[in-house]
Order: structure tokens, then C-alpha cells, then sequence
């Protein structure tokens, strides 16, 4: 009888969490795959569940006085970050074909210490300060300095030095001065500028305690130092091939840039420009060298969602948008949608920024121009607030994805909407947790989503500033791949080809656009999610070849 | 949901925008942005309407209401004006902020309105706390000190810092006399395990009897340094949590401590507006010393029998008159093998027989992520059942289940399990808010989750209140009720429930004094006064304070205490508050 019971038990178990499974967005994907990838998907599992007991649990008496002697699988990126890069399951990842990276902020993607390498080579760029700067303070707010691009300008060189006291407020040194008069000389100056443009190691571990409005004071500073240097034709033409190279690199084919114009240096010149069309052409021009370059080869390309700052006043903002839709006029291809950006809980709630957004919307109906919404919402903790309620006005506002939605987890009804009006969310896990939504990938809401139908993509956010350590999606795959038993091979693959769903290559009605992300046959999107699926099925004849198991030798022994 | 369905159809008009005639002027007044406002203000009522909390405040007297409206203007204004202040450069911890977390909050929240409120409101039931860890440990640890015959001794000599860390520190009780004289435990000359008399171990302690406390007190509670480094994982934190437990038990071993410490322990509870606790607890082993004794007595009864005649003076007491009583809920360890696990179950029965009012259900404890998951206890549990059905026995299971990270792993399906089961509650459920179709079967079942806001966070599976998934079960209607698990060893230091009940309204734009009053609530509704089928226990949680045996009658009395609650914020914050209610009927 007991037995009867037992089994009973372990049946109408099974029965509810195949039930379970059903409702999950990556279900269909799952239940198609071909033997190989089911094959694949197992080896997957198996390699990450090894790693995660001898290679991300700690042994027994191995606990040291150093600062961090515990492991765990699914610990802290920034101390995760170099040793994941020693398991199979990071070889495997790195190899995946990763679809679309769908939302990144461009001035935040270019390593920092490459950049200050390039305006410390090329000619004409300054440092200025409104207070004399001390080197060694350890402060973690940095002072308040800029880079600038004045070429034309001569320097008398009799100037006190921007490091000692008697440095005049605001004076423009030339970064190579400022570098060499550094105590430590260029290369510490080069490691002190980069604390200053970046979330520490410390700053993303520690403290946490500090909550999100401490770190993003550090995070907004970091924009201010970079965009001194990113908004130079010199450099900007150099950041767009290495960077599209690096993401090919990473098996990603498509990109979509959230950008704030800033004012945009041309070569040789003081003055910045009056608008943002030189921006535009540069970017264009490199864009198109790059995917006629060898290495572009494959390559899909790139467009831009014009952001604005949330924070800015009405007529800023509409400033913003009119310039936006001018610049959509000379650059249709070039420019895919329209953002907010800036710290949500800080900045406009979008209820407040209605009449714009409708008024825009208006606008690009007049001029037969299209550009939809992608919305940053609910990057945030709370329920029930103001920048929580971001997600009913992204949707009601007809929003083609989400930004973040990290709060949406929290709202059945609004999940429905979100899943039944086919809006995807761009989740970017290790930013959530650097910018200290998560205390770890393991206290990620990703699931909950993903288990109600959500459909979800994984991107990088700002990689440079956030301590990712090279530029890409592997990162943030790896993470999610390690941290989720329900997720897997088959999860992931699912959400890569979201991506390429959801991408916005080109201007699209709603309806052509809902019937792209449908998976309508014809097309440049379900021609590219063909391509996709083929480079899926190669990866995953890559992992059985391999890194198959040797099944009768046990866990540890690999075949081949 | 088939109102959403119908919602969609009406809404989808106004999310184009094509075709709609524009004055060329952004204007608040246009009629998208003026559709735009409706939808949302319908799809924000729309959403409340499945909230688990939507039918208390349909429900809500107009002095309720009022309240209510005080209570959010006080919070909001205590976010902005008292909680946030910003670091410095100098010092960037300084930083603080409202629902930061506990460890920082913990010594400014009683500085705050809020909290003077939170205290006063009545709490209705403690649901989910552990015993031993129940009560404030100076409270216990004073209580050893004024009894005679106590010893106390520890593992190693503590010189170091590094040592009083390593050592394990255990209480008992002689019966013979023990010398105070020798060498003190803090010196290098104490012979490892060598027992004291507590008084001498403390006076001969370098610093005296102060640092000898903050000593113990170290090796019983985690550390507000330590309860911040999330980035040590949950694990880590557990072999800290887990050797407190020790101590703790060595100093209940001895009647007359326990007896005192059931005596303080519901006299704080009551103060905090308790009127019932449920308290899980195990003494398989039996290990109490009688008055005057050394060696335990071998009668299983006799632990719980102190139980009882404590809980029956107590209530005869002036405080305890208006207590309702409080009841056991087995507890196991889970990671215990088959055999030890099987015996412990026969002296679980065996005690329900002869205590059947005070033991009112089962359920397994310990670090759910190590031990053993419940499919793997199933059979196991499976006899339990049987058993008890053939003794005629009632003693449902109150599971712990999905205290943990994971998604599909072997601790998160314990919510199965524990479904499956048809446990009554769910410990934790931290993980369930990931499960669509768990969250269904527990509405449907009627089953109730058993949250523990601050353990949850220092136990490292929320950063702070604000990253807890509460928020998510409230809005999907699962039935929730605050608990406070190991206030003892955890941190909020007090036995009640005011810490939780702050962190959960402080958290939470949704929640606010009306969703804490929809929480109170629940926990009288999910109590578990009396034996009952499972048939008439989902009967009397669904008919409420409108039914007509023990449950209904406790919750009449709360509602009467809340709306006595209520009124007397409107009394005492009014005033000073009268903003906030303009507008509404004034009684």
C-alpha cells in the first residue's frame, strides 16, 4: 500500500511539472529540437552540474583569511568574471551563435583604457577640472573632470599642474601633460582614469549595503568622463569597427545602439556641430567600411535608438525628439526607435512625459516617419511606485520591447499584457547586479518571466563601465546558463532567438512588424532566423563533437 | 483571467497612434493623452482587483480608510525626510535610504512615526518561528545567570579573536558544587571543555561580566558585519546561523530556565500584539534536566508537560488573559537518515497522543538546500500518514518549502512536494513567486505562505526587503502572513513581530497599513487553533470571522482590535496628518 502511494505520488508529480513546463516561453523551442540538439542540450546540463560541484563549490577546509574564500555557483560577477573563463561550460558558450545584442548604450561599450590610449596618441585632446585634483585621494566619487577635443588650440605650458593645488579652476591641459605630470607617470594616470570611469571591483562586491542611488552617482560620473573622448570624430570613427569586430567576435550579428547625441567633435576642429547628421554620416560610413571589410563578413549591421535623458525639462526633451525625427529623415536606416535614459527612479516617470510621447508619436505620423518606442521600465525595486508604474505606460504607449522591466514580475496582469501583445524584455543580468537590482545572478526574477511566457533577450547594457571585461554577450549567457537548472541549452538557445525575432532591422508597419516577431515565412527577418538556426544546429554538432561525455567512464572523464 | 481578455480588445484602440489628428503642440489635454490616463488608471484598478489583499480592502471602514491614509502620508514622508540621506564623499557610508538593509535600518527605526504605529497594531498570529530561537538572548543567557548550579564551559581557551570565533560554548546545569577558582576561559592556561559556574566564568572574563556577555552573545547571534556580505552566498552564512543553535539549546536544557523562558517569551509576544503562537519545535531526544538534577530525564512527556503548565499559568496571568493559546508543529531535521528520521516520527505520534491540543502538525527543518529533498523523504512521509490515519491522529503537515534561489532545482520542487502533500502552510515559499502553475494550485488548494521578511534577507536569499518577491505573491492572490522565524539569532533581537511588520509596509508602495492589516489577518485565518479534517479546515478559512467555531470567533475579536487599532491613529495622528484624509468622510 505504501508503495501504491509512493508512486502515486511520484506520478501526479511528474504530471504537474510537465504542466508547468508548458506555460514557459522557451517550451516550443525545447520540444522542437532536432536529437542533435537534445543531445547537446544534455551534455550542457551535464558539464554545468559537474562544474558547478567541483569546480564552484568550495572544500571542505579550504576557507583562508583572504577576502573571499567562498565559492558557489552563481557567485558574485565580479569575482566569477576571470574563473569563469576557465570551465567548458564558458568554451561553450563563447562558441554560441548569440542572434542580436538589442540593448547597449554605445558611449558605455568602449573599454576605457583603449580609449584613453587612443587620446593620448591622437593629437588635440585636453583635461579640465572646476578643483585641482589630488591624486592620491581614495575617494570614491570622482572629481568632476572632462575630456575635450580642441585640436586648434595652443597650449602655453607654463600652466601649474591640474594634480597641485594652485592648478586654475577649468583650465584645458593637454592630456599627454596631464598624463606625464601624474606622479606615478602615464601608466598611473591611465589606472586612476580608469577607477574613475568605471564600477570597481570593491564598489560592485561590498556595497551593496549603499543601495542604488549610491552607485549610480559613480555610474552617471562614469558617462561624463567618456563623453569627452567618444564624441570625437577621431575616435568615434575608430570605436565603431573595433567594436563591431569584437561583438562578430562573439558570435553576435546585429547590434542596436542606445545613444545620447552629444555634441560631436569633427576632426581638426574646436567647435562641435551644430547637430547630429556629421554623427550620423561617420557612424554610417564606418558601418558600412566594416561589413564590406573581410572581417564583416556575415556581419547583419547596426542601428541606433535615440535616447534622451529622462530628467531633462519639457522643451529639452522636445528639442531632443525634433532632432530625432530630422535626423531619422536624413538617416532612415540608421536610426531604429526611441528611448529615456538615466536613472529611472531619479528621472520623469514616462506618465509625465505622456504629452511628449504622444506628440512625438503625432509628429512621426505626420512625417511619415517610423520610429517606435523601445522603453527603459521598471529598472527598479520598488512595487507600486512611480518608476514600477513606467511598465503600464510602456506598454500603453505601444513599446516594441522593454528595457530592463526588472519589476514586472510583480504584476500578473501586466506580465499578460506583456506576453500577449508580443513585447519582449531586453534583460541585462549583470548590469542588474553591478547596478545592485540583485545581490547575484542566483536572486535574478529572469525566471518568473520566462516560466509565464514572457519572451526575453540577454544583453550587456554598459559593458565597459560595468567591469564585463570584454565586450559581448558570453558573459551574461554564461551567467544565466549557470544559474538556472530550468533554464539550459534550450533555454538560452531561445532566448538568442528572441533576439533575432525582436530585432528591429528595418522600418516596419505594427502589423509587419507582429507578424515578423510571429515568424511569418518571406523576408529579411525570417531569412535571418533561418541563418540563425543553422549556425544553432552547427553549435550544437560543435558541443556533441566536442564535448561529449564519456557517459560509461562517469562524471570527470570526457570522450575524445 | 477573462476580465484582462476583455480589457486587451477595449485598449488596443488607443495604443496606435496613426491617424489621430494633432495640433502640433505636446498638450496634456489631447485625447490620446487623455485615453492614455484612463486606460491606465482602469488597468491599475483592474490589476489590484487579484490582489490576495483586494477583498479586506474593499472591506475597509471608513476610520480604516482614514488610517490608512495617514499611515502611507507618515511613510512617505519618513522615505523622504527622515530615510534618505545621501553619502559623503568623505564618507559614503553614510548613505541611507529607506528599506536599506536591516542591519543598518534596525537602530533608526525606532526613531521613526512608523514604527510607534507598527508596535501598537495587533498582529493576530505568529505562524512560523523556531523555538529556541524565539526569544532575545540577553533575556535568556540573564536568566542563567541568576540560577544557581549553571556551568558553563567552551571547546578551547578564547584569547583571540580568531579562538572566541573557532570555540563552541555549551551551558548545563550541576548538581554537585563546582569550585569558582582556575583559570578564566579567556586564558591561555583553561583546560579545553572544563566547566565553570557561569558568574565566576563571567567576573573572571578579561573586561568582567560585560565582555563576557558580548562574548556569548557572539556565538549566538550573526553579526550585523556578517549579515551584510551577501557576496558570501547563502551557504556560508548557514554554517554561522546552523552553530548558534548549540549554545542556545545547552541553556534550555534545565527546567527552570525553560520555565522562565516560556514565561518571558509569551509575555513579549503579548506585548507585541501576539494572541497565538505556533511554534515549531522537536525534543526527540527529550533532553530536560529537572530542578536540581544534572542528567536529562528519559520521559519523553516531560519537555512538553512544562509546555503546558506554562502556557496554562500564563494565561491565568494579568498579561496572558487575553492570549489565545499556542500549539506545536513538530519539527525534524531533514537531513537525517531513514532509521533516525522513522524513530523521531514514532516519538512525534506518540507525543501527539498524549498531547493532542498542544501538537498541531509536522514538519522537517534544517538548511533546505543541503538536506533531503522531500520527494526523497516521501516514503518516509507517506507512512507518517498512514500512521497517524491509523491512530486516528490529526497532525497535518506545515511544510518548509523553496527556501532557496534556485529554479528547478531539487529544493525548489519541495513546493511539489509539499502540494502534493496538501500541506496546510508553506514555510517560506521563496521560490514559488518563479511557478505559475505552483502559484495556482496553492490559490486553489488554499494554502498559505508563511513569509520571513528579515530572515529571508540576512539568510542571503533577498539583498534587502526591497529585492523580496512578497510584493509578486500578494499581487498574484496567493495568501501570505508575515513570521519572524529566529528573531533571536537573526537580528531584530525582540520576540515579536513589530521588525517584520515595519520592513514589510516600509518596503512596499502596495502594501501600506491596509495590506498589513490584510496580512494580520490572514494569520488568524491560516491558524491552526484546533484539529480539524481537511475538509472543515478550507471551510472555516473560507467562511472567516462568518463561521461559527474557534477560528471565526478569533477573528472577530481582530477585527475588532484593528478597527479599535484604527481609530486610534486617526485619534493620535489626525491632526497633525489631516492632509492626507481631505477630501474623505470625516466620522
Amino acid at each position: 500500500m505504501t508503495q501504491t502511494s509512493i508512486d502515486r505520488h511520484l506520478q501526479e508529480r511528474s504530471a504537474l511539472l510537465e504542466r508547468e513546463k508548458t506555460s514557459r516561453r522557451d517550451h516550443a523551442f525545447k520540444t522542437n529540437m532536432s536529437p542533435v540538439a537534445q543531445m547537446a542540450a544534455e551534455i550542457v546540463a551535464l558539464t554545468r552540474q559537474h562544474e558547478s560541484k567541483i569546480f564552484w563549490t568550495t572544500t571542505e577546509g579550504s576557507h583562508s583569511e583572504t577576502k573571499h574564500p567562498v565559492l558557489f555557483p552563481g557567485m558574485s560577477f565580479a569575482v566569477s568574471r576571470d574563473r569563469m573563463q576557465r570551465t567548458w561550460l564558458w568554451n561553450i558558450v563563447a562558441a554560441m551563435p548569440k542572434g542580436c545584442l538589442l540593448h547597449a548604450h554605445m558611449e558605455a561599450m568602449i573599454d576605457i583604457d583603449w580609449m584613453l590610449d587612443q587620446a593620448l596618441e591622437i593629437p588635440g585632446f585636453c583635461m579640465s577640472s572646476p578643483i585641482p585634483i589630488n591624486p592620491a585621494t581614495t575617494t570614491e566619487l570622482p572629481p568632476p573632470f572632462e575630456f575635450h577635443y580642441r585640436p586648434g588650440r595652443s597650449v602655453a605650458c607654463a600652466i601649474p599642474s591640474i594634480w597641485t593645488a594652485d592648478y586654475p579652476p577649468n583650465e584645458l591641459i593637454p592630456l599627454g601633460q596631464v598624463a606625464r605630470t601624474h606622479p606615478g607617470g602615464i601608466s598611473a594616470f591611465k589606472s586612476w582614469a580608469i577607477v574613475q570611469m568605471t564600477i570597481t571591483k570593491d564598489e560592485a562586491l561590498y556595497h551593496h549595503h549603499r543601495g542604488i542611488v549610491d552607485v549610480w552617482k559613480k555610474f552617471a560620473a562614469c558617462f561624463r568622463g567618456i563623453g569627452g573622448l567618444f564624441y570625437t570624430e577621431p575616435i568615434f570613427r575608430r570605436c565603431v569597427p573595433r567594436l563591431l569586430q569584437q561583438l562578430h567576435d562573439d558570435k553576435i550579428k546585429y547590434v542596436e545602439l542606445r545613444l545620447v547625441p552629444g555634441a560631436f567633435h569633427r576632426t581638426g576642429s574646436d567647435v562641435a556641430e551644430s547637430d547630429a547628421r556629421y554623427f550620423f554620416e561617420c557612424f554610417a560610413q564606418e558601418l558600412q567600411a566594416y561589413c564590406a571589410s573581410p572581417h564583416g563578413a556575415g556581419f547583419w549591421g547596426a542601428r541606433m535608438i535615440w535616447t534622451a535623458l529622462r530628467s531633462l525639462p519639457d522643451e529639452a526633451i522636445r528639442a531632443s525628439m525634433q532632432h530625432c525625427l530630422d535626423c531619422k529623415a536624413a538617416y532612415p536606416a540608421l536610426i531604429a526607435g526611441f528611448d529615456f535614459v538615466g536613472q529611472e527612479g531619479l528621472g520623469r516617470p514616462l506618465v509625465d512625459l505622456l504629452p511628449l510621447c504622444r506628440w512625438f508619436q503625432q509628429e512621426c505620423a505626420r512625417r511619415n516617419l517610423t520610429i517606435p518606442f523601445f522603453f527603459h521600465a521598471g529598472e527598479c525595486l520598488g512595487d507600486g511606485d512611480a518608476t514600477d508604474g513606467n511598465i503600464v505606460d510602456a506598454i500603453l504607449l505601444g513599446s516594441r520591447r522593454i528595457g530592463h522591466a526588472f519589476s514586472l514580475y510583480k504584476h500578473p496582469l501586466l506580465i499578460d499584457m506583456v506576453r500577449d501583445r508580443q513585447i519582449l524584455v531586453e534583460m541585462c543580468p549583470i548590469s542588474h547586479e553591478i547596478l545592485r537590482l540583485t545581490s547575484n545572478i542566483l536572486t535574478h526574477p529572469m525566471p518568473a518571466l520566462q516560466a509565464r511566457g514572457v519572451a526575453v533577450s540577454l544583453n550587456n547594457d554598459d559593458p565597459a563601465i560595468l567591469g564585463h571585461g570584454g565586450n559581448g554577450l558570453s558573459y551574461d549567457f554564461y551567467q544565466v546558463l549557470n544559474a538556472f537548472e530550468n533554464t539550459g541549452l534550450g533555454g538560452v538557445a531561445a532566448m538568442a532567438e528572441d533576439s533575432v525575432r525582436w530585432a528591429a532591422f528595418e522600418d516596419e508597419s505594427e502589423t509587419e512588424w507582429l507578424a515578423g516577431v510571429a515568424g511569418q515565412v518571406g523576408g529579411l527577418k525570417a531569412s535571418r532566423l533561418a541563418e540563425w538556426r543553422a549556425e544553432f544546429e552547427s553549435w550544437c554538432e560543435l558541443i556533441v563533437r566536442q564535448f561529449a561525455w564519456d557517459v560509461k567512464g562517469g562524471v570527470g572523464k570526457r570522450a575524445g | 483571467m477573462h476580465f484582462s481578455k476583455s480589457l486587451f480588445a477595449a485598449l488596443s484602440v488607443s495604443s496606435v497612434c496613426a491617424g489621430i489628428v494633432f495640433d502640433g503642440e505636446p498638450n496634456v489635454n489631447s485625447s490620446a493623452v487623455q485615453r492614455h490616463l484612463q486606460d491606465r488608471a482602469a488597468l491599475i484598478t483592474l490589476e489590484k482587483r487579484q490582489r490576495q489583499d483586494y477583498a479586506f480592502r474593499q472591506n475597509l471602514s471608513a476610520v480604516a480608510q482614514q488610517a490608512d491614509a495617514i499611515v502611507n502620508a507618515i511613510r512617505q514622508y519618513e522615505i523622504d525626510s527622515f530615510w534618505r540621506v545621501p553619502g559623503t564623499i568623505e564618507d559614503e557610508d553614510k548613505e541611507r535610504y529607506a528599506g536599506e538593509m536591516f542591519p543598518k535600518a534596525k537602530p533608526l527605526i525606532s526613531e521613526t512615526r512608523l514604527w510607534s504605529i507598527v508596535k501598537k497594531m495587533p498582529k493576530g498570529a505568529l505562524l512560523h518561528a523556531h523555538l529556541v530561537s524565539m526569544l532575545p538572548y540577553e533575556t535568556l543567557l540573564d536568566a542563567v545567570m541568576n540560577t544557581e548550579g549553571m556551568v558553563v564551559s567552551v571547546s578551547q581557551p578564547v584569547t583571540s579573536e580568531l579562538e572566541q570565533k573557532n570555540a563552541t560554548i555549551t551551558f548545563a546545569h550541576v548538581n554537585h558544587t563546582i569550585a569558582a577558582s582556575g583559570p578564566a576561559i579567556d586564558s591561555t592556561d583553561y583546560v579545553p571543555n572544563t566547566q565553570l559556574p557561569v558568574n565566576y566564568a563571567a567576573q573572571s572574563f578579561t573586561g568582567g561580566s560585560q565582555a563576557f556577555a558580548e562574548f556569548v552573545m557572539s556565538k549566538l547571534q550573526l553579526q550585523p558585519e556578517e549579515s551584510i556580505r551577501h557576496d558570501l552566498g547563502v551557504d556560508e552564512i548557514w554554517r554561522i546561523f546552523q552553530a548558534c543553535f548549540d549554545p542556545a539549546d545547552s541553556m534550555m536544557t534545565y527546567e527552570p530556565v525553560l520555565r522562565t523562558f516560556y514565561q518571558k517569551l509569551f509575555g513579549a509576544l503579548a506585548d507585541d500584539g501576539i494572541h497565538w503562537v505556533e511554534i515549531r519545535a522537536s525534543a526527540a531526544k527529550g533532553v530536560l534536566v529537572h530542578k536540581g538534577d544534572e542528567d536529562a530525564d528519559p520521559n519523553l512527556d516531560v519537555y512538553w508537560q512544562v509546555l503546558v503548565e506554562e502556557l496554562d499559568s500564563f494565561k491565568k496571568s494579568d498579561k496572558g488573559k487575553h492570549f489565545w493559546g499556542a500549539r506545536v508543529i513538530w519539527s525534524d531535521i531533514r537531513s537525517e537518515d531513514r532509521a533516525s528520521l522513522t524513530s523521531s516520527m514514532k516519538v512525534a505520534l506518540g507525543r501527539k497522543q498524549r498531547f493532542p491540543t498542544l501538537i498541531s502538525g509536522y514538519d522537517l527543518v534544517g538548511q533546505e538546500d543541503l538536506g533531503r529533498p522531500l520527494a526523497d523523504v516521501a516514503p518516509e512521509l507517506i507512512w507518517f500518514r498512514e500512521q497517524a490515519e491509523r491512530l486516528n491522529l490529526t497532525i497535518p503537515f506545515f511544510f518548509h518549502a523553496g527556501e532557496t534561489l534556485g529554479d528547478g532545482n531539487s529544493t525548489d520542487y519541495n513546493l511539489v512536494d509539499a502540494i502534493l502533500f496538501n500541506t496546510r502552510r508553506i514555510g517560506h515559499g521563496f521560490s514559488l513567486y518563479k511557478h505559475p502553475q505552483l502559484i495556482d494550485e496553492v490559490i486553489t488548494k488554499s494554502i498559505m505562505v508563511e513569509v520571513c521578511p528579515i530572515s529571508n534577507e540576512v539568510l542571503r536569499l533577498a539583498t534587502d526587503v526591497l529585492h523580496h518577491p512578497l510584493p509578486a505573491m500578494v499581487a498574484h492572490g496567493i495568501a501570505t502572513a508575515i513570521s519572524n522565524d529566529d528573531p533571536a539569532i537573526l537580528g531584530q533581537d525582540a520576540a515579536g513581530l513589530s521588525y517584520d511588520f515595519y520592513q514589510t509596509i516600509q518596503g512596499f508602495d502596495n502594501i501600506g497599513l491596509a495590506g498589513l492589516g490584510a496580512l494580520a489577518q490572514n494569520s488568524v485565518r491560516w491558524a491552526n487553533f484546533e484539529d480539524q479534517s481537511d475538509g472543515d479546515w478550507v471551510r472555516d478559512i473560507d467562511l472567516g470571522e462568518h463561521g461559527t467555531g474557534v477560528k471565526a470567533q478569533y477573528m472577530q475579536v481582530w477585527n475588532q482590535q484593528w478597527e479599535d487599532f484604527c481609530q486610534w491613529i486617526v485619534n493620535e495622528y489626525g491632526n497633525e496628518w489631516q492632509n492626507a484624509t481631505t477630501g474623505m468622510a470625516m466620522i
